[in-house]
């Protein structure tokens, strides 16, 4: 077995799992410090298929923290995101006002998706080949495709909407 | 000539024609190539994709990661404190093991505690032995949020109680927890179903939530999700021998550690193998994946097992069924095949895996590879 140069996997990998949980936790420092806490595991569990390993923990390590948001208050999570927001853009009001809405927004869209669709696609987004999500989502190489082509349609559909939405409302 | 479908434009577009099938790729290039009406909807999947992958970056974080060594430094700081959590956990695990046998009467192989401690790798910090063990009569009656499908309680153990202590921030955040350290307890329900399953479940933590409890033919099994924080979110089901003084004439005489991490969630079945343990590589699976598992049963009476068969729902009321035989165990122990359904079967290592169902031998093929995760 060819020996793991955890550098290389760490510096290619880091930015794409926080992008992923991102995607599902909707908190930029929570994501990162879930992608720190699955890189610790990693490099104590030493996994045969690093890539692979990294992000179905860091999938659970989500899910654990959408179930412990959905049990505890939910306000405080709210609020958390409300901060994350609103610091994203650094001060500048406008900016925060639109980075705010854009972000909504593609929450919203990417949540109308299934939860199939929508993990084959944040995986995807997140540098994944077909032949490992189509393992971790547990379907066949061939409909992964398929799969992907549905979720970016609905993505960009649902997205669309939103936007005309709210011109309507302006 | 078949036109391509929106799949295939989507992997051609991804660059992922390479992970087809040689044949199927050359045939969607060459189409695409020859075929107008086909490149034109290749154009248009080409622009769903860009607006969607625009979409996806306008919501992107930009991801600053702390150095490698860094990373290594901070696992190395906390190990003594995983290390800590899994000898917590596994004196946890020993005491439920315990309470089950005193308390309700159902006995348990040593050897099968041994694996559940095994499996158990990483949970919070519990700074407390569990206290006394109180038994239904006598404990608190505290309740936590473990869902066994709303069966009626028939009784309910209190195993042990103590307090865990959440020493960082971010720990608490991820618990959702302000103190820092909250009240933990292990607890053991049984419980029957409306369809007379018997159920027992054994909590290791309040602040858990059990996955979906599936069991049926009143086969007492144990689905014990030991650790939330362990990042394979093993579980570890065990059917274990029951003596039991609440349905004395449902006596059961089936024991042997399962040691499966599959589980039914609804949707599918999930099989998580733990990543250090080379022991399940080459098991089958034990229901077919994207399909609803309606029910597991041993194979046959008596106290040795032989096998298992678990049943999935196809469309409307049909159900296949997919039966594990032990190595050794020949198939004359299987009820005969039903004229309406076909079989497939292969033998390995593992022993025989026998797929029943009203289908073509040639979809039920299909259906059997889907077994064997490699």
């Amino acid at each position: 077995m060819s020996r793991i140069d955890w550098n290389d996997l760490y510096r290619t990998t880091f930015p794409e799992l926080v992008r992923f949980l991102h995607r599902k936790v909707w908190d930029v420092e929570r994501a990162r410090d879930l992608a720190q806490e699955t890189f610790v595991r990693a490099l104590e569990h030493k996994p045969k298929k690093p890539r692979a390993w990294l992000f179905q923990v860091a999938a659970n390590l989500a899910r654990d923290e959408a179930r412990t948001a959905i049990r505890r208050k939910k306000h405080l999570v709210l609020l958390k995101s409300e901060r994350e927001i609103s610091t994203s853009s650094q001060g500048d009001p406008e900016a925060d006002l639109e980075w705010k809405e854009r972000h909504g927004a593609v929450r919203s869209a990417l949540s109308s998706l299934s939860e199939k669709d929508r993990e084959a696609l944040l995986l995807w987004d997140a540098g994944q080949s077909y032949s490992e999500i189509a393992t971790q989502l547990d379907m066949a190489v061939g409909a992964v495709g398929t799969t992907l082509a549905r979720a970016r349609k609905r993505l960009v559909n649902a997205y669309n909407q939103l936007g005309e939405r709210d011109v309507a409302r302006r | 000539m078949s036109h391509v479908d929106s799949g295939a434009l989507h992997a051609y577009l991804d660059g992922a024609l390479e992970e087809y099938p040689p044949a199927e790729a050359r045939r969607v290039r060459e189409h695409i190539d020859v075929c107008h009406e086909c490149a034109e909807r290749l154009e248009i999947e080409r622009r769903i994709r860009s607006d969607a992958h625009a979409t996806l970056v306008m919501a992107a974080p930009t991801a600053d990661a702390p150095s490698l060594e860094e990373l290594k430094s901070y696992a190395r700081r906390t190990r003594k404190t995983r290390s800590r959590s899994r000898s917590a956990a596994a004196r946890l695990t020993w005491a439920a093991s315990i309470i089950l046998a005193v308390g309700v009467g159902w006995t348990m192989r040593a050897d099968d505690v041994g694996l559940v401690s095994e499996l158990v790798t990483s949970v919070p910090v519990p700074i407390a032995e569990p206290e006394t063990l109180v038994d239904s009569s006598g404990g608190p009656r505290e309740r936590n949020s473990r869902d066994v499908s709303n069966p009626s309680i028939l009784a309910e153990s209190s195993i042990g109680r103590g307090r865990l202590s959440v020493e960082s921030d971010a720990e608490r955040a991820m618990m959702g927890v302000t103190d820092q350290e909250i009240n933990r307890s292990a607890q053991s329900v049984v419980a029957q179903s409306g369809e007379g399953l018997e159920v027992t479940n054994i909590s290791l933590d309040l602040i858990l939530d059990a996955p979906p409890f599936l069991g049926t033919d009143r086969r007492i099994a144990v689905y014990d999700r030991v650790a939330e924080w362990d990042p394979l979110e093993t579980l570890v089901a065990l059917e274990i021998e029951e003596e039991s003084e609440v349905f004395p004439e449902q006596r059961r005489a089936s024991s042997r550690t399962v040691l499966t991490s599959q589980f039914a969630l609804g949707r599918g079945s999930v099989r998580v193998v733990p990543e250090d343990d080379d022991r399940f590589e080459d098991e089958p699976l034990q229901s077919v994946p994207g399909f609803e598992v309606t029910g597991t049963e041993n194979v046959g009476d008596g106290r040795e097992f032989i096998g298992t068969v678990t049943t999935q729902r196809l469309e409307g009321d049909y159900s296949m069924q997919v039966i594990l035989l032990e190595p050794g165990v020949k198939l004359d122990v299987l009820p005969p095949l039903d004229t309406s359904l076909n079989e497939v079967r292969v033998h390995g290592e593992t022993g025989w895996v026998i797929l029943r169902g009203p289908r073509s031998g040639e979809e039920l093929e299909t259906l059997l590879m889907r077994l064997f995760p490699s």
